[in-house]
């Protein structure tokens, strides 16, 4: 499905050619972008890969608009309430950019085969149950489609990229060999490897000392990993806070993972894990339009083959005005 | 037609009071009330401007609980605006940006009025500022964000609390961008950090004239020097089609002479309107950063930004947040003069315009006092003739030195007091 530019979009996409270039738009607009989960953070990724015009969105999602929904998924209205999530904000969302194609897929995620996730060139999940974020990464990795995985909790939110292998190219200002002439482009040629979500689960840190592990990753990282084994070791449910029995649980799960991790027991507080929690399923709109923002350039980026997209951890702690990128690699051996 | 709901017991604000309603470790001034989520509903909050920045400002902020929103911009919507400006569509173009983001969002979100303004910043009063809580700035011009930093901080007074307006500061160019918060009379203002905005690219004149070697020379040299010679007093109309055309030939013809690549219509739009690329994630990110501020500062739920973020997205992804300091002579939020040593046997006119170049002065048309007299003044046109032979006398004839200069400028709302010693 080759299209080129018209002279309309040219018009529409002029002050975004005049960043990324031509080729890059052009080869967005001929992307077609998996969109699992369809509530606030996945409203703020539609609506930028939307106006910046990809070629089509498929939204996977089976829940119903409830009234809390409204709060921070912009795409809804009251009106929208009992309609499928999915559906109900694809309709306005189609208003952004009537030139995107924008389908709407309302099975469950559960019930898709490894094989549905390998058409599209690149897979977003957002809010998604950890055991299903495993699994599709593994599909994906073996077709080496381009997976994402986000999510947002409270003031918090966090990014993993996995593009398997990924070829980009670089625009580098030199100076001319010709000393009268200005300085030159030079296009290199570059790739990045990436690993598995679920390695990352298991990478360990060989106990550095504090400086050294702050440059590294942060507490927020490991706190939501640690909100991951909960969703692991029970089904997919989130922890409660007002339930003695899940905060033990939690405490327990952090204390294994950082002594697993090979960082000091005090690195992840019982503040920050509970705050985590207390907020988990709270959708805050800035918070959501911050993450959303950077998840759909990170996606634009690696659509368009120019320059290095993420790798591979991002992460927004609105209580500090701070994002935190880390590159965590299984450990080689 | 919907009546406005409060937002006290509703599910849909479920998100926000997680937030509001935990007891923060974090900000331990920090107590969860019911007063906290009235505020948010009652209280005045200002944005400035309704475009890239604005569209996704009064978004969020509509979504936090805030009720009471007012908007001012002054443009009206074009073709090139629509892919980011979501709030707008197609049948939109040429109306207010102001009216039509306001229209959009009170249709959208039960329970939020928003008040357009389509006008100047200029055309409004401290009277109309002050009724304000907040304001967060979503602007596209140095000179803007000056006039309204220095309007903040000059109604500011010690002793009435009211008047402190916190001022939340976003802006963006491609992929990069920043957020700051402002506390008039407490942190560093705008101002102070004037010296830290890069120098606008100019070419100097002898290369556009004699010695092109870029495209962007080329265009230069049509819009500046030729124009002039071919069109005499008529001015060019960026947003004509067949002026940028114009501009376009005689920018390539000039080119061709000299064996340079790459003028094209699109370049010469770019260089003559000064074009910023511009996209939908950086203005999201950016606004989103800004009214997380917001929500921080008028809830006291966690400690705001302190108080400078910056973000960039062409390398991966990259934020930075520092403290900006205080700067000790800044002549908007400080009390102290700016001291300046000159030689004395330069003229006004020298003074001038080495204040106009200085990367943390930068003004455009500087008036000049001294002890309340007036040495040269930009207006009125008949002053301006009368006083024009002071800016070719030397300074040493035209004050002493460590006398305390007044300086002005009819952009911005405050003078900047000099205390200039001869060398």
């Amino acid at each position: 499905m080759e299209h080129a530019i018209t002279e309309d979009e040219a018009a529409l996409y002029d002050r975004q050619i005049r960043l990324w270039g031509l080729e890059a738009q052009h080869r967005m607009r001929n992307a077609s972008i998996l969109i699992a989960g369809m509530r606030a953070l996945s409203n703020e990724v539609c609506k930028n890969i939307i106006l910046a015009g990809v070629g089509s969105i498929t939204i996977l999602e089976h829940e119903l608009v409830t009234e809390e929904d409204l709060g921070a998924q912009f795409l809804l209205r009251h009106e929208d309430i009992g309609r499928n999530r999915g559906e109900a904000a694809a309709e306005k969302a189609r208003l952004l950019n009537p030139r995107v194609k924008v389908i709407v897929d309302q099975e469950d995620i559960t019930q898709k085969p490894d094989s549905y996730f390998t058409q599209f060139n690149i897979v977003c999940l957002t809010g998604c149950n950890p055991e299903q974020s495993i699994r599709i990464d593994k599909a994906c990795r073996e077709s080496k489609t381009g997976l994402y995985a986000a999510g947002v909790h409270g003031f918090f939110g966090y990014m993993f990229c996995d593009l398997t292998h990924h070829e980009y190219r670089e625009e580098v200002q030199e100076p001319s060999v010709d000393k009268g002439k200005e300085p030159e482009t030079v296009i290199s040629h570059r790739s990045q490897d990436y690993d598995s979500l679920a390695s990352t689960l298991e990478t360990c840190w060989g106990y550095p000392k504090p400086k050294a592990l702050k440059r590294k990753v942060s507490p927020l990282f490991f706190a939501i990993q640690i909100l991951w084994l909960f969703q692991l070791a029970n089904d997919g449910k989130l922890p409660d806070n007002s339930s003695q029995e899940d905060v033990d649980s939690l405490f327990k799960l952090r204390d294994e993972r950082l002594k697993s991790a090979q960082v000091d027991g005090a690195f992840v507080d019982d503040d920050l894990l509970q705050t985590l929690v207390g907020t988990a399923s709270a959708e805050i709109a800035p918070v959501c339009a911050i993450v959303g923002g950077f998840l759909a350039q990170d996606i634009l980026k690696t659509l368009s083959g120019k320059d290095a997209p993420l790798l591979n951890y991002f992460l927004y702690n609105g209580m500090e005005g701070t994002g935190l990128v880390h590159h965590v690699e299984k450990k080689k051996a | 037609m919907v009546d406005a709901q409060t937002i006290t017991d509703n599910e849909r604000w479920a998100g926000v009071y997680k937030l509001l309603d935990r007891n923060s470790l974090i900000h331990p001034e920090f107590e969860p009330q019911e007063e906290i989520k009235e505020f948010i509903q009652n209280c005045k909050i200002l944005v400035i401007g309704a475009g890239g920045l604005g569209c996704e400002i009064l978004k969020n902020l509509a979504l936090s609980g805030f009720c009471d929103i007012h908007v001012i911009d002054m443009d009206t919507i074009d073709v090139s605006n629509l892919n980011r400006q979501f709030l707008f569509r197609r049948a939109d173009v040429g109306k207010p940006k102001a009216v039509t983001a306001a229209a959009f969002i009170n249709k959208r979100v039960q329970g939020v009025t928003v008040t357009p303004h389509y006008c100047k910043i200029q055309d409004k009063d401290e009277d109309f500022y002050s009724e304000f809580a907040l304001v967060i700035c979503g602007l596209d011009s140095i000179e803007a964000r000056r006039w309204m930093n220095a309007t903040l901080v000059g109604m500011r007074d010690e002793d009435n609390p009211d008047s402190l307006k916190p001022l939340i500061d976003g802006g963006t160019e491609g992929f990069k961008g920043q957020a700051r918060v402002i506390l008039p009379g407490i942190t560093s203002c705008y101002e102070c950090s004037m010296d830290m905005l890069s120098k606008p690219t100019g070419f100097p004149l002898c290369t556009i004239a004699n010695t092109p070697r870029l495209p962007e020379h080329c265009i230069e040299w049509a819009s500046v020097l030729e124009w002039p010679n071919k069109h005499g007093e008529r001015k060019m109309d960026t947003d004509d089609p067949k002026d940028i055309q114009w501009l376009y030939e005689t920018a390539l013809a000039r080119a061709k002479q000299y064996n340079i690549q790459g003028v094209t219509y699109s370049l010469t739009q770019g260089v003559v309107k000064n074009i910023i690329p511009a996209i939908a994630a950086t203005n999201a990110i950016i606004a989103a950063s800004c009214c997380n501020e917001a929500l921080k500062i008028a809830t006291t739920c966690a400690k705001n930004l302190n108080n400078y973020m910056m973000y960039s997205g062409n390398d991966s992804v990259y934020t930075y947040t520092f403290e900006h300091q205080r700067k000790d002579d800044c002549p908007v939020c400080s009390n102290s003069a700016t001291k300046l040593e000159f030689k004395g046997d330069k003229t006004l006119e020298d003074l001038m315009d080495y204040l106009k170049e200085k990367p943390d002065v930068q003004l455009k048309k500087p008036s000049f006092a001294v002890g309340g007299k007036p040495l040269y003044m930009q207006a009125p046109k008949q002053l301006e003739e009368a006083m024009r032979p002071n800016l070719q006398k030397p300074l040493n004839e035209l004050f002493s030195s460590g006398d305390e200069l007044t300086v002005t400028d009819s952009t911005l709302p405050f003078s900047l007091q000099v205390v200039l010693t001869f060398i």
